[in-house]
C-alpha cells in the first residue's frame, strides 16, 4: 500500500489529505504540531453555540470575544484573538530563534491545529487568470481542483461581475445577508455599473468560507464565530480522522526531511512537544505543508543551506478607512456578521492586467477602539451614531509583483547542532509603494460621487511587511527548476519523494486572497501523486 | 577547541564595526545583530522590538552597541533605546550569554544635562542590574572615521568653518584602543564594577581638534569660532521641520558641555590608549 506523511494541518495540508484520501488505497499519516485552544474556553464555546445569542451568558459572551490591544503601528493589532485566545501564534518551538528586521511582523508560522486558517478572514477567491503568467501551468490546470476544494468546503457567495474575471467553479451556497452600508454601495455600483466598469472598478459580493445558512447575525465574527461556522481546514482534518481515512499524530514537530540519494522513500524526524524526544518517521511520499515560512525553515534546516537567502513574495495589505457622505443609521443598533461583505477589483494602468483586490467591511466592534477618545467617551460622543454609519473599511491587497520583498536567511547557530537563528528583513517600504497606495485610494475617491466611499486618506496605512500573511514563492514551481526552485509536484532536485505543497510553491502571489489556490494546488499535486507520476 | 562566538548590537554602525573587526580579527565568530543585514552572519535586530533569546543561546559574549538616534521625542527614545536595552539584557539572561558589555559614552557622566548622556546613563543602570560591563569610549578617531570625529573630519574639508564650542576640550580613543579594550574585557577573569571611560586623559580643544582633522586631509581651513546656542536653535528649528542635518542639537550640547577629564584607572585592566596628538598618523 502506497504511503505519505503530511507535515502540518493548515489549508495545504487539507488540499492535499482531500485528494490523497479520495481513493482508497494510501495509507496517509499526519504529524502536525496541533496547538489547540484551551479546554476552559472550549467549554465556553460549547455552552454558547448550544443557545441563541438572547440566551448567552455576558462572561461566556465577554471571554470568546476579547480583542487584542492596538498595534504599534496604527493598523490592525498585532495579533487577532480567536474565542479571545492566542492559541494560533504561540510559540511551541516553531519560531524561535527567530530574528525580525525593523517593520516585519513577527508571527511568521503557525503550530495551531489548522494553522492560520482557524484565525483567517475566510475570504475564497481563486486568483485571476494573469496571475499564473509567471506559473508552469494556466489557471485551466487550476479549475478542477478548485472546483474540488470549493465543494469540500463551506461556500458562500453569488454570481455577480466578479465571476467575469474570476469564476465560481462550484454551486456556493447563499451569501451571507448585507448590512445596510454594504446594500447601499452595492445599490449604488448597479445604477453606475457601465461608468465604475470603464474606470476599472468591478463589484460583488465576498465569497466566504461560511456556512451562511446557520449564522445568526451575532456580530462576534472577528473574533471567532460561536457556532463554528467559520470554515478551518481542522475542519477537513478532523474529518477524515473521525473517518478513520488518516492517522492523526499531533503534539510532534518536523525537524528534519530527508531523502537518501536513489531512495525511494523519504523520511521525516519528528520531535516531541512534551518531552523533546526525537523519532524518524519513513513513507513513500513526505508532503511538506507548514505554510511558506515554516516550510522555507525546514527545508534549509534541513539542507543545512546557512545563509542561502530566499526572497518571498508578499501580496501587501493596504488599511484603508473610509467615510460615506450618506448614512445608513447606527449600526450597533442592528444584528449584522462583521465578515468582509464586499469584494471589489481595482484596475490601475502602472500594474498592468493585475488587479488590486479591495475586500470592504462595514462596522465591528473594533471600529469603536480607532475611534479618538473624545469620539467615544467626551464631547464627540453625539455624533459617534451618525460617524459610525458613515465609517467603513478596506483591507486592501497589492499584487507580489507590486509589493516589496521578504527575505529569509538562516544563520548557523552559536551552538553546532542546534537549529540555526531564521532572519526575517524586509526593505522599507519605498516612495513608490507610497505612491501606489496613494493612487488607489485617489482613485477610489475619484469613484466617490457614484460609490459614496471617500478614503480618509491620512489614516490610510500599508501595513508592515509580513503582515498580510498572503506571502509565498520561496522555492516556486518552474519549468525547468534551479537549485531552490520545484517543478509542478513541489519537488526540490535531488529530493523526488518529498512535495512542499503550501505556498511556499507558488510562483506569484496574486492580490485576490491565496488560500483557495494554495488548496487548489496542494490539491492538485495530491491528485496528481496519486494517478502516478512520470518516472 | 570550539571557536568562541560573539554577538555584537549595532554591528553595521562605526563603533560596532570596529568591535566587530577586532573580535573577528582575534579568532572570534561574530554574529552581528543589525538594521541592515550585510553579512552572512548578520541577524536583523530592532532596538524597538526585542529580541527572541533563542537568537543568542550558546552565545558566549554579547556586546551592545546598537543605538537609535532617529526618535524625535523624548519619551520614544527612552522607550526605544532604554527599553531596547533592557529588552535586550533580558533576553541575554534567559539565553544564558556568557559576559554581556554594554557600550555606553564618555557622554553619560552625572550631572549631564544631555539628553543622550541621560539616556546612556538609564542604561548604565539597566547593564549594572545585569551584572554586565560599561565601557564609556570617547570621541572614536582612526584612519576612516566615522561617528562624531567622522562628521568633523568632513566639516574639516570646507575652506571656511563657523565652528561653535571651539573652546571646549574633549577626550578622544583611537579606533585600534577600542577593540583593544574591548578584547581585554572579553578575557579578563573578573568584570569591573564600574563604568570605564576608554579615553586618553589629555583634552584636546575643539579648534586643534578640527584643525589637526584638516591637516591629516590636506585641507587649510579658516575657522571662526561661534557660539554654540545660536547654533543649537537653528539645530533645532531644523529638527522640528523634520530636516535631515548633519549634526544633532542634542550631539552639539554635548560637545559645548565637556565630559570631566578621565581617571586614570585603565593601567591596572591592561589598557592603556594613545593620546590624539598632531602628526600622530594612525
Amino acid at each position: 500500500m502506497p504511503s505519505a506523511i503530511v507535515i502540518g494541518s493548515g489549508p495545504a495540508a487539507a488540499g492535499v489529505l482531500l485528494a490523497l484520501t479520495a481513493e482508497p488505497g494510501w495509507a496517509v499519516t499526519v504529524v502536525d504540531m496541533g496547538i489547540d485552544l484551551d479546554p476552559e474556553t472550549r467549554t465556553v464555546l460549547e455552552r454558547l453555540a448550544a443557545a441563541p445569542p438572547r440566551e448567552w451568558a455576558e462572561d461566556d459572551v465577554a471571554r470568546v470575544a476579547r480583542r487584542a490591544a492596538d498595534s504599534r503601528d496604527g493598523g490592525l493589532p498585532e495579533t487577532k484573538l480567536i474565542y479571545g485566545s492566542d492559541y494560533v501564534y504561540r510559540d511551541a518551538g516553531q519560531l524561535s530563534p527567530l530574528a525580525v528586521g525593523p517593520g516585519v511582523h513577527p508571527q511568521l508560522i503557525s503550530a495551531a491545529y489548522g494553522g492560520f486558517s482557524s484565525a483567517w478572514s475566510a475570504q475564497v477567491l481563486p486568483f485571476p487568470e494573469t496571475a499564473f503568467r509567471t506559473w508552469p501551468f494556466g489557471a485551466g490546470e487550476l479549475a478542477p481542483h478548485y472546483a474540488a476544494i470549493l465543494r469540500a468546503i463551506p461556500f458562500a457567495a453569488t454570481t455577480d461581475d466578479l465571476a467575469e474575471e474570476l469564476p465560481l467553479y462550484a454551486d456556493p451556497l447563499p451569501p451571507l445577508p448585507l448590512s445596510a452600508a454594504a446594500s447601499a454601495i452595492l445599490e449604488r455600483y448597479r445604477r453606475n455599473r457601465r461608468l465604475l466598469r470603464r474606470r476599472g472598478l468591478t463589484l460583488g459580493r465576498a465569497r466566504l468560507a461560511v456556512k451562511s445558512a446557520g449564522c445568526t447575525l451575532c456580530g462576534l465574527c472577528m473574533s471567532g464565530c460561536p457556532y463554528s461556522l467559520i470554515y478551518s481546514s481542522a475542519e477537513t482534518v478532523g474529518r477524515l480522522r473521525a473517518a478513520k481515512r488518516i492517522t492523526y499524530l499531533g503534539g510532534l514537530r518536523a525537524v528534519r526531511i530527508d531523502q537518501q540519494e536513489g531512495a525511494t522513500e523519504a523520511s521525516v524526524t519528528v520531535e516531541s512537544l512534551s518531552d523533546g524526544s526525537r523519532r524518524t518517521l519513513s513513507a513513500d511520499r513526505v508532503v511538506v505543508a507548514c505554510g511558506a515560512i515554516g516550510t522555507s525553515r525546514l527545508v534549509l534546516e534541513s539542507r543545512r543551506l546557512h545563509g542561502v537567502r530566499l526572497s518571498l513574495q508578499e501580496s501587501a495589505q493596504i488599511i484603508m478607512p473610509l467615510l460615506s457622505l450618506h448614512g445608513s443609521g447606527d449600526p450597533r443598533d442592528s444584528s449584522k456578521h462583521a465578515m468582509g461583505e464586499l469584494s471589489m477589483l481595482m484596475r490601475i494602468p502602472e500594474l498592468g492586467a493585475e488587479p488590486v483586490h479591495l475586500q470592504y467591511f462595514t462596522y465591528n466592534p473594533a471600529f469603536l477602539d480607532a475611534l479618538p477618545g473624545p469620539m467615544r467617551e467626551g464631547p464627540g460622543r453625539r455624533l459617534l451614531p451618525s460617524v459610525l454609519g458613515r465609517l467603513s473599511v478596506i483591507l486592501g491587497y497589492l499584487p507580489s509583483g507590486a509589493s516589496r520583498r521578504v527575505d529569509l536567511r538562516l544563520v548557523a547557530a552559536a551552538t553546532d547542532g542546534a537549529p540555526g537563528v531564521l532572519s526575517v528583513e524586509a526593505p522599507p517600504a519605498d516612495r513608490a509603494h507610497a505612491r501606489l497606495v496613494r493612487k488607489v485610494c485617489l482613485r477610489l475617491a475619484g469613484m466617490g460621487p457614484w460609490l459614496d466611499l471617500y478614503p480618509i486618506m491620512p489614516k490610510v496605512i500599508l501595513s508592515g511587511a509580513a503582515r498580510s500573511y498572503h506571502w509565498g514563492s520561496a522555492f516556486p514551481h518552474r519549468a525547468t527548476p534551479g537549485a531552490l526552485d520545484t517543478d509542478r509536484w513541489g519537488r526540490l532536485q535531488g529530493w523526488d519523494r518529498v512535495h512542499l505543497v503550501d505556498a511556499s510553491v507558488l510562483p506569484s502571489i496574486a492580490s485576490t486572497t491565496f488560500t483557495l489556490t494554495v488548496m487548489a494546488n496542494s490539491h492538485r499535486i495530491g491528485s496528481e501523486v496519486v494517478r502516478g507520476l512520470p518516472a | 577547541m570550539n571557536t568562541q562566538v560573539a554577538a555584537v548590537t549595532g554591528a553595521g554602525g562605526y563603533v560596532g564595526g570596529l568591535i566587530r573587526q577586532a573580535l573577528s580579527e582575534s579568532g572570534w565568530r561574530v554574529v552581528g545583530l543589525v538594521r541592515r543585514l550585510r553579512d552572512l552572519d548578520d541577524i536583523p535586530y530592532d532596538l524597538a522590538a526585542g529580541l527572541d533569546p533563542g537568537v543568542l543561546r550558546g552565545v558566549d559574549l554579547l556586546v551592545h552597541c546598537a543605538w537609535d538616534f532617529r526618535a524625535a521625542r523624548r519619551a520614544d527614545d527612552w522607550r526605544i533605546n532604554v527599553g531596547g536595552c533592557r529588552r535586550l539584557l533580558t533576553a541575554a539572561s534567559e539565553a544564558g550569554v556568557g559576559r554581556v558589555i554594554v557600550v555606553s559614552s564618555i557622554a553619560a557622566f552625572p550631572g549631564t544635562h544631555q539628553r543622550y548622556g541621560r539616556a546612556k546613563l538609564a542604561v548604565e543602570a539597566a547593564a549594572r542590574a545585569h551584572g554586565a560591563a560599561v565601557i564609556r569610549p570617547g570621541l572614536v578617531f582612526g584612519e576612516r572615521p566615522g561617528g562624531m570625529v567622522g562628521t568633523l573630519e568632513r566639516l574639516a574639508g570646507l575652506p571656511l568653518i563657523p565652528l561653535p564650542a571651539s573652546a571646549s576640550d574633549q577626550y578622544l580613543l583611537h579606533e585600534r584602543d577600542l577593540g583593544a579594550a574591548v578584547l581585554r574585557l572579553a578575557t579578563l577573569p573578573e568584570l569591573p564594577r564600574r563604568p570605564l571611560v576608554l579615553a586618553h586623559p589629555a583634552p584636546v580643544g575643539m579648534k586643534d581638534l578640527v584643525t589637526e582633522l584638516a591637516r591629516r586631509r590636506g585641507s587649510r581651513p579658516v575657522i571662526v569660532p561661534v557660539p554654540w546656542a545660536p547654533a543649537y536653535v537653528l539645530l533645532r528649528l531644523g529638527e522640528v521641520s523634520h530636516l535631515d542635518l548633519p549634526v544633532r542639537a542634542d550631539s552639539l550640547w554635548g560637545l559645548a558641555h565637556p565630559p570631566p577629564p578621565p581617571p586614570a584607572d585603565l593601567a591596572e585592566l591592561g589598557i592603556s590608549p594613545r593620546p590624539f596628538r598632531a602628526g600622530d598618523e594612525p
